[in-house]
């Protein structure tokens, strides 16, 4: 149960910082750092640079990731950026188009 | 649940927010929330921003205005700095707020008020101001503009002035002594002075003659006159004494 949703109709132009999960169904633009997991269902929309613990995406970003733990692509998620991650599971049908560095800090 | 966006008490969401969907505020928010639904501001929630929403529920921190389509209410706990703007606002017994309140029905009835007196006041303000502007600008303006330059056209005189007063302080020494005044007119080159030494010295001078001439005239007319009387008195008494000698 992640404790902050961002709905399918909700827009949010500017930066997010928190220490706990979030879930974004609608669009964020701008700068996401979260010491926690981030989940991008698939209405979701994120066009931003993103500092975060672990990440799932099933929509569609556009940015850089930088995971402390691990990026998840899954089946239907879209990502345009690079990737610094030590562990990158990108699933089948999944549409990447970007670098990815997985050296270990 | 799906239709209601959480944001929880660890984020920070510095930002513009807009939506159409319920929004529950448990944590931070900088910035403009816009939505066409209901603002739930909970307790832990600090919101500091300009919120323009349908309704909105405030048991948190608001700091900014307010503005609501429908309705606002700030509960028991619920604390607002800023103004609100809504037509039905319900402030509970124990919420803390700070700030002005507008009905809508007021303010769009005071806006059309203010859009109708506006012109009218406008025009004869306009009128007046104009007028009174332009005449008190004209007056003070126009005036001391005018006075400067008839300064400057007196200063301009001025110096034809004292050239007048340097002709007539010569004049009475032209009276005083004639031949003074003969050398120093041409030193002067000036037609004025030209013409009024000429017109000056002359009569002086005609007249001295003239009195001369005159007193000669005069002495001699008295002397021909004396004359003529001593020789008619001595025909008159050649006369008598003719008579009387032929009388005689």
């Amino acid at each position: 149960m992640s404790n902050t949703i961002i709905g399918h109709t909700l827009v949010i132009d500017g930066e997010i910082v928190g220490d706990e999960s979030l879930t974004i169904l609608g669009t964020v633009k701008g700068k996401i750092e979260l010491n926690n997991t981030l989940l991008v269902e698939k209405e979701g929309n994120v066009e931003a640079d993103m500092i975060v613990n672990k990440i799932t995406i099933n929509g569609s970003v556009t940015g850089n990731i930088h995971a402390h733990e691990k990026v998840e692509i899954q089946e239907a998620g879209q990502m345009v950026g690079d990737i610094k991650s030590p562990r990158i599971f990108i699933a089948d049908g999944a549409v990447f188009k970007g670098q990815i560095d997985m050296d270990v800090d | 649940m799906n239709n209601i966006t959480v944001i929880g008490p660890s984020i920070f969401i510095k930002g513009n927010i807009e939506g159409n969907e319920d929004l529950s505020v448990q944590g931070r928010i900088e910035g403009n929330i816009s939505l066409s639904n209901t603002l739930y501001l909970e307790e832990s929630g600090i919101v500091k921003a300009d919120v323009s929403v349908k309704n909105a529920v405030v048991s948190g921190v608001l700091v900014g205005n307010l503005e609501a389509a429908d309705s606002i209410e700030i509960t028991e706990i619920g604390i607002v700095v800023g103004d609100l703007y809504a037509p039905r606002i319900v402030i509970r017994d124990g919420a803390k707020f700070r700030g002005s309140i507008n009905m809508s029905v007021y303010d769009n009835y005071d806006n059309e008020t203010k859009k109708i007196e506006q012109p009218k006041s406008k025009i004869p303000t306009q009128k007046p101001i104009t007028t009174t502007t332009n005449s008190s600008v004209t007056t003070y303006g126009r005036k001391p503009v005018t006075t400067t330059t008839p300064s400057k056209t007196t200063t301009d005189k001025k110096p034809a002035f004292p050239t007048k007063t340097i002709e007539k302080k010569p004049e009475p020494v032209i009276k005083s002594d004639s031949v003074k005044t003969s050398f120093s007119n041409p030193a002067n080159n000036t037609t004025s002075t030209n013409q009024n030494s000429t017109k000056t010295s002359p009569p002086a001078m005609n007249s001295k003659i003239e009195q001369s001439e005159a007193d000669k005239i005069n002495k001699a007319i008295k002397e021909t006159i004396g004359k003529y009387s001593q020789d008619s008195e001595l025909d008159e008494k050649k006369k008598d004494s003719n008579p009387e000698q032929k009388s005689e």
